[in-house]
């Protein structure tokens, strides 16, 4: 990473980046005029997003459906693994970038065999800085501060935000908006949904790391459901209430429901409670404000007063992953889908172990209900300011051999390594780590670009089937937030002190200490807060975009 | 005189028969329902330190299957021993590598802060010294006022210090409370002696390294096991500063392992993430970053305890 001489600018910007970061919001207030000019929706919504052109390279199993959401399986990985691209993305330059990571740190480069062969490929001297997620946010305005900006880096969301992205990062528009993108084919290869995350300023400021619109996953234990000889289909509030009632048993140290921030999307799926934000003629209500959200605080009350939820839920450093896969809870309701296989791979060596998924119904049972999605993206990443253009083009070219799409031979070097260091192949063809391969690839490269999300459990075809299964059920009515690519400032001290004392007071309701009254003005100081400068930004780019997005 | 001794020894045999000698209390026969309650009280006490230790190293040495029969939380007895979290753990490189950064930051950086901490306190202890005062004022300053994250990065990297071991070190060099306490200890210790040095002719220097410093073994053991604790714990520094994760510290190596469990899982999770490592893994990382600062401890326990009493009975 270069150091450049600190300019009186760039530390004035740095400390006001700092400020905010840090809790001091009205510094930083006054800057809010300029700001709704420049990211309005108008300039927003003519920006040209990256043609879509499928790779066809690759045939999946189960075929994937863009207007669902429902994710393309493979059974196994492919056998044939066609090269996506063809040139070496780099000639010996350096790029830098900086992404958090989940799992412990992997060996430097000097002694990481596979993160040698990546720069090999790349053609690039991949300088990767990683932070544990827990400090990511801190990392990320420190750095931000410093004007120390690697090439490409994952970003964060936070005050200013829009501002932030126009003084710092390039616009790609002119490298991959609309059929520019053609160059990078891979990147083209991102459906365009996923780009409208990446919109502000009226320029597309960032690449997304695309993940399944699903977003949830309802996981529960099938192996002790099927000893208990119960269903894990509960139509409606009924059903579900006698569920859980079922699983629990204290005495053996078995409740069936974990968290009960999670279980509240099941519940708000369950109580037809808006997807974030409902629109309604141009009008929108945020979810905090409907009768339902209240029917779900009610609900869960009920739930924590039936005492099937783990005693401590509101604790939050419970290992509710551990709590699952010992099975002391049952279900891990609104989980992200990915921990499909972070659970399934958790839990190898557990015997028996045996997940399923539940679809939820309408609170009266009688139809499925309309499934909550997310925004499509894990993240996104921006590229700093560079001079000169060709080191942009450069990093796209990194960032694209990067996002490589499923079952081509750059894929399976980037996600499974070298065969035979990192990953031995089984006999059906499934890349199976080694344990220097697990070490080795957790370079998190993955939170810079990615390939679009596929279904894919090495060794576990079934898994395969049955999550395609259950996508295709469950997203046949799917309710998306109608805010979706738009974007308005609401990180201030106030807006974030508001928004923790409604989950407090929620919580306080949940377990019989408040009543609903002290929810309602909870809700009518996040509104003063910040819900109603939200609701106006958003209705004002609404409707100069003619409507959502 | 004589008759208030005698009257006093003449009440004393009434009023408490029950001490047959004339000795003081602490000599007496102990009671032993005191001496039990001393007891119960000192075992709680120990067993609040020494049972989370000992569950950390008995879940370390768990296998999956025995977490699970445990309900998923913390082992309290063992149930086989497994060395697979310790495997899993040092395959690799990374862990035992950032073992060795840690050993090498903590030893050349406690001893570089106890040369500049006693070098300053020694300075400003000596009465009448140019600049003592404003110097001082500023140590004190710097103990009430943090100067924020944000600019000492800055000032870091203006140094050119970023990613480099320097920073783990020359930032947190002088603590400015470590200081204050060697400057009050090196004032207690007689001015005669620094006087009769002067007039054999000896030079500062050689008076803090010939005369202070062999007086102060104690309070340097317990500034410098202050100081040595603080650079094994530090991580923020290290995230801060060091980029290349090759020359991170053991304390935020230690960090990925246990913070980021409790984090994925959430509600963004997707279909790639790595899998976070797990609970016997994260105990292993534990006992493996709190072992060799243990070791140290014993032999600096003499001179901490005498470090802490010394304080207490002068002034």
């Amino acid at each position: 990473m270069s150091t450049r001489p600190l300019s009186r600018r760039g530390l004035l910007a740095g400390l006001g980046l700092g400020a905010a970061t840090l809790g001091l919001g009205p510094l930083t207030a006054c800057s809010s005029g300029s700001r709704a000019t420049r990211n309005s929706a108008e300039a927003n919504s003519a920006v040209q997003l990256p043609r879509y052109v499928p790779f066809d390279g690759v045939t999946p199993d189960l075929p994937g459906d863009e207007t669902t959401g429902v994710l393309p399986g493979f059974r196994h990985y492919p056998t044939e693994t066609p090269r996506s691209v063809a040139e070496t993305p780099g000639s010996g330059e350096t790029v830098s970038g900086l992404a958090n990571i989940y799992s412990a740190v992997p060996p430097g480069v000097d002694r990481n065999s596979y993160w040698q062969g990546l720069n090999e490929r790349l053609g690039v001297t991949l300088d990767m800085r990683m932070v544990p997620n827990a400090d990511y946010e801190q990392t990320f305005s420190i750095t931000m501060a410093s004007g120390d900006l690697p090439d490409v880096m994952q970003l964060w969301p936070g005050a200013n935000f829009a501002d932030m992205l126009r003084n710092s990062f390039a616009p790609l528009d002119e490298f991959i908006g609309g059929d520019a993108v053609g160059d990078y084919p891979n990147l083209a290869n991102i459906p365009t949904a996923h780009w409208k995350n990446c919109v502000y300023n009226g320029a597309l400021y960032a690449v997304p790391v695309p993940r399944g619109r699903i977003r949830h996953y309802n996981l529960y234990r099938k192996d002790i459901l099927d000893e208990l000889g119960v269903s894990g289909e509960p139509r409606g509030w009924d059903e579900f209430l006698a569920l859980c009632r079922e699983l629990t048993d204290p005495s053996r140290r078995r409740w069936a429901i974990g968290s009960v921030t999670q279980a509240m999307y099941f519940l708000a799926r369950m109580n037809d409670e808006p997807n974030v934000w409902r629109e309604e003629g141009g009008n929108l209500t945020h979810f905090y404000e409907t009768e339902e959200y209240q029917q779900s605080v009610r609900d869960m009350a009920a739930l924590w007063e039936a005492g099937v939820i783990h005693p401590d839920t509101f604790n939050p450093s419970t290992p509710f992953s551990q709590y699952f896969g010992a099975g002391t809870t049952v279900l891990a309701l609104a989980d992200g889908y990915g921990s499909w296989s972070t659970t399934t791979l958790g839990n190898v060596d557990n015997e028996g172990f045996e997940l399923g998924l539940m679809p939820v119904y309408d609170r009266a049972g009688g139809e499925l209900a309309a499934w909550h999605t997310g925004n499509g993206v894990f993240n996104t990443a921006g590229l700093r300011r560079q001079d000169d253009p060709e080191r942009i083009r450069l990093v796209l070219r990194v960032l694209n051999w990067l996002a490589a799409p499923f079952g081509t031979e750059e894929h399976l070097y980037r996600v499974y390594g070298e065969a035979g260091v990192d990953h031995e192949r089984n006999d059906e063809g499934d890349p199976i780590y080694t344990s220097e391969g697990q070490t080795n690839t957790a370079v998190p490269t993955r939170y810079l670009v990615d390939a679009p999300a596929v279904l894919y459990q090495p060794g576990r075809p079934d898994d395969v089937d049955y999550q395609h299964a259950f996508q295709t059920t469950v997203l046949q009515r799917r309710k998306d937030d109608p805010t979706l690519g738009l974007y308005v400032d609401s990180t201030t001290a106030r807006a974030e002190a508001a928004e923790r004392n409604l989950l407090a007071t929620r919580d306080d309701v949940i377990q019989g200490r408040k009543s609903l009254t002290d929810l309602d003005r909870a809700v009518d100081d996040w509104r003063s807060a910040v819900g109603d400068q939200m609701r106006t930004g958003y209705e004002e780019q609404l409707q100069q975009a003619g409507g959502t997005r | 005189m004589t008759t208030l001794e005698q009257a006093t020894i003449g009440d004393d045999t009434v009023r408490r028969p029950r001490r047959e000698h004339k000795r003081p209390i602490w000599m007496e026969k102990p009671n032993p329902v005191v001496q039990a309650l001393k007891f119960v009280v000192l075992l709680v006490a120990v067993a609040l330190v020494v049972v989370p230790f000992w569950s950390i190293v008995v879940t370390s040495l768990a296998d999956q299957e025995a977490i699970n029969d445990a309900g998923g939380g913390m082992l309290m007895w063992p149930d086989g021993v497994s060395l697979d979290a310790y495997q899993a753990v040092l395959s690799g490189g990374v862990v035992t590598r950032a073992l060795l950064i840690s050993i090498g930051v903590t030893v050349i950086g406690t001893l570089l802060s106890l040369a500049a901490s006693a070098g300053l306190a020694y300075w400003l202890a000596r009465p009448g010294v140019v600049g003592g005062r404003p110097v001082l004022m500023l140590l004190l300053g710097a103990v009430l006022f943090s100067p924020g994250i944000i600019p000492t990065y800055l000032v870091v990297r203006e140094f050119g210090l970023l990613d480099s071991y320097a920073s783990l070190v020359l930032p947190v060099m002088i603590n400015a409370f470590n200081v204050i306490v060697m400057r009050a200890f090196f004032q207690e210790l007689p001015q005669e002696l620094f006087e009769s040095a002067h007039i054999d002719g000896a030079t500062p220097f050689t008076v803090l390294t010939r005369i202070v410093l062999p007086l102060s073994k104690a309070v340097l053991a317990v500034v410098g096991l202050f100081y040595a604790v603080g650079y094994w714990n530090a991580f923020f520094n290290a995230l801060l500063y060091i980029q290349t994760t090759d020359k991170w510290p053991m304390a935020l190596v230690l960090r990925t392992f246990v913070v980021n469990q409790s984090a994925i899982g959430g509600d963004q999770v997707g279909g790639s993430e790595a899998l976070p490592p797990q609970l016997p893994m994260q105990m292993a990382i534990l006992v493996i970053a709190i072992v060799p600062i243990l070791l140290v401890y014993p032999f600096l326990q003499r001179h901490f305890a005498k470090g802490v009493l010394i304080g207490a009975v002068k002034g």
